[in-house]
């Protein structure tokens, strides 16, 4: 199982780098690509979309099953990942690098330290 | 729910494979083993292995046998010849339909129904309940089998290479018995996947020998082990129905397109015959169209169709076509909007166009 020791975690599956700024860009977990099987269409919100943490704020559909993406944290859009229009299957291939949702200028930075950092999650996977 | 989960005899194997186990009507039963798209390729290019061994048997014996069954089922069963298959629909009185199943004469005095996994009980009670008087007996089967479905354009190859039958020589919804690596078994040409292939009813303290079998003899030809998963998106792309989406106990088989196998025209008084019959005259109100969408996304079960501004249908199966690389379904649409070539669908509060076709979606070159 991957779980790349630099960027935090939610306990829904979604990774969060820092990119430093206020801004944090978005994706889902190794552990939740796998679960979820192959991915088949993502469903990004526009730029400039008000997300909350904890609330829904994308919906990838499987060959299996719809499920909705959780944001980590609350802010705004800036920027969504074009290049899953035509390959959603980078999520299921590289979710931590090329499989990248969105970017999001966050509301309150100390939202971070409300996450899972890598420790915490691979615990969290632990049964 | 763990607890109350019947287990396939095998259930150890699926998950040395990698399977990932899921409920499906009381069993615990692979849904994928390396990805639901890998082996739905796989069964359309090469050929890919299921256990079915959820599925359950059925039974008649004796004389009136071939009579006891022709008074269930909407399908004649008076046209088989020994050892010859046929698909129908098994309906209530008031003509809802309570399973759909595949109905092999295997001879005069024989007749063996394989019934959906689901309506196990359901059908056994219903078949008892509508039992006509005669000399025969009604046995169900379906805790002395398994089933394993070889399916694909190398399906024969591997079912040939450890069998002593020509299974070359049986034809299309044919079934034969023979010895399959050395176990007793009926090889049935017959699946639910819309490419040539076998389904192998085998007796349960066999199944281990000809799942080894096939997997030996398959392995070097590419064969796949393949789950539930692919088994719905190859039948969706086949247009073949699956009990409890695209029909119920509410649908009647003039709706659900199933009219191909109601004989109405004959004799026998079958159960539901006549509100069929009324149905027909009357002129259904709604009737089962393929869905393709056009738009980026994936339909799926119980989402609203509408033509215009006019809610008219409902979703009974949807998914992503592996073959196509979009998006397709099935669903209900009223009478008057049936021949509507397009539709929208809505999909989380917005509405995706889609056409509409009667046809399969895809359909194997022979």
């Amino acid at each position: 199982m991957q779980i790349p020791a630099d960027l935090k975690y939610t306990k829904e599956h979604e990774w969060v780098r820092d990119e430093g700024d206020g801004v944090v860009t978005i994706g889902i977990t190794h552990f939740a690509q796998e679960a979820l099987g192959d991915i088949v269409y993502v469903e990004l919100p526009a730029p400039g979309t008000a997300v909350e943490a904890h609330s829904e704020c994308c919906v990838v559909e499987s060959v299996k099953a719809v499920s909705d993406v959780y944001s980590p944290v609350t802010g705004e859009v800036l920027e969504t990942n074009d290049s899953l229009d035509a390959s959603p299957d980078l999520v299921n291939e590289t979710p931590y690098t090329d499989g990248w949702m969105m970017k999001i200028k966050l509301s309150d930075v100390a939202e971070l330290d409300d996450l899972l950092d890598a420790e915490g999650y691979q615990i969290f996977l632990t049964p | 729910m763990a607890q109350t989960m019947k287990s396939v005899p095998l259930e150890s194997q699926h998950i040395a494979a990698g399977g990932k186990m899921v409920e499906f009507a009381g069993y615990s039963m692979p849904v994928q083993y390396t990805g639901i798209k890998e082996e739905h390729h796989a069964v359309r290019n090469r050929v890919g292995l299921f256990d079915v061994s959820h599925m359950g048997e059925v039974e008649f014996r004796g004389p009136d046998a071939l009579a006891a069954v022709d008074r269930l089922i909407t399908n004649d069963i008076s046209n088989l010849v020994d050892g010859q298959a046929m698909y129908t629909a098994m309906c209530h009185e008031n003509g809802g339909i309570v399973d759909d199943l595949v109905v092999y004469r295997l001879a005069q005095d024989r007749v063996f129904i394989c019934v959906n996994a689901a309506n196990r009980e359901k059908d056994f009670e219903h078949m008892k309940a509508h039992k006509m008087a005669g000399n025969f007996e009604m046995l169900d089967r379906g805790d002395e089998f398994a089933q394993l479905a070889i399916q694909g354009p190398l399906a024969l190859q591997v079912v040939q290479a450890i069998t002593d039958i020509d299974a070359a020589a049986i034809p299309y919804y044919h079934a034969k018995d023979g010895k399959v690596a050395g176990i007793d078994c009926l090889v049935s040409r017959t699946g639910y996947t819309g490419e040539d292939g076998f389904e192998v009813y085998i007796p349960v303290a066999g199944v281990k020998a000809v799942f080894d079998g096939l997997m030996e003899a398959g392995t070097p030809v590419g064969m796949q082990l393949c789950g539930l998963g692919c088994r719905d998106t190859l039948r969706l792309e086949s247009k073949f129905l699956l009990y409890g989406n695209d029909m119920n106990d509410e649908t009647n088989p003039l709706e659900a397109g199933l009219g191909w196998v109601t004989k109405l025209d004959r004799a026998t008084n079958f159960v539901g015959k006549s509100a069929i019959q009324a149905i027909k005259t009357a002129g259904v109100t709604r009737r089962l169209r393929g869905l393709v969408l056009q738009d980026r996304g994936v339909i799926r079960h119980d989402y609203p169709i509408f033509v215009g501004d006019k809610e008219a249908g409902i979703v009974t199966s949807g998914g992503y076509s592996p073959t196509l690389e979009q998006s397709i379904g099935l669903g209900y649409i009223a009478v008057e909007h049936c021949d509507a070539e397009r539709v929208d669908i809505e999909i989380r509060g917005r509405r995706l166009s889609a056409t509409t076709t009667k046809k399969p979606f895809y359909k194997r070159k022979d």
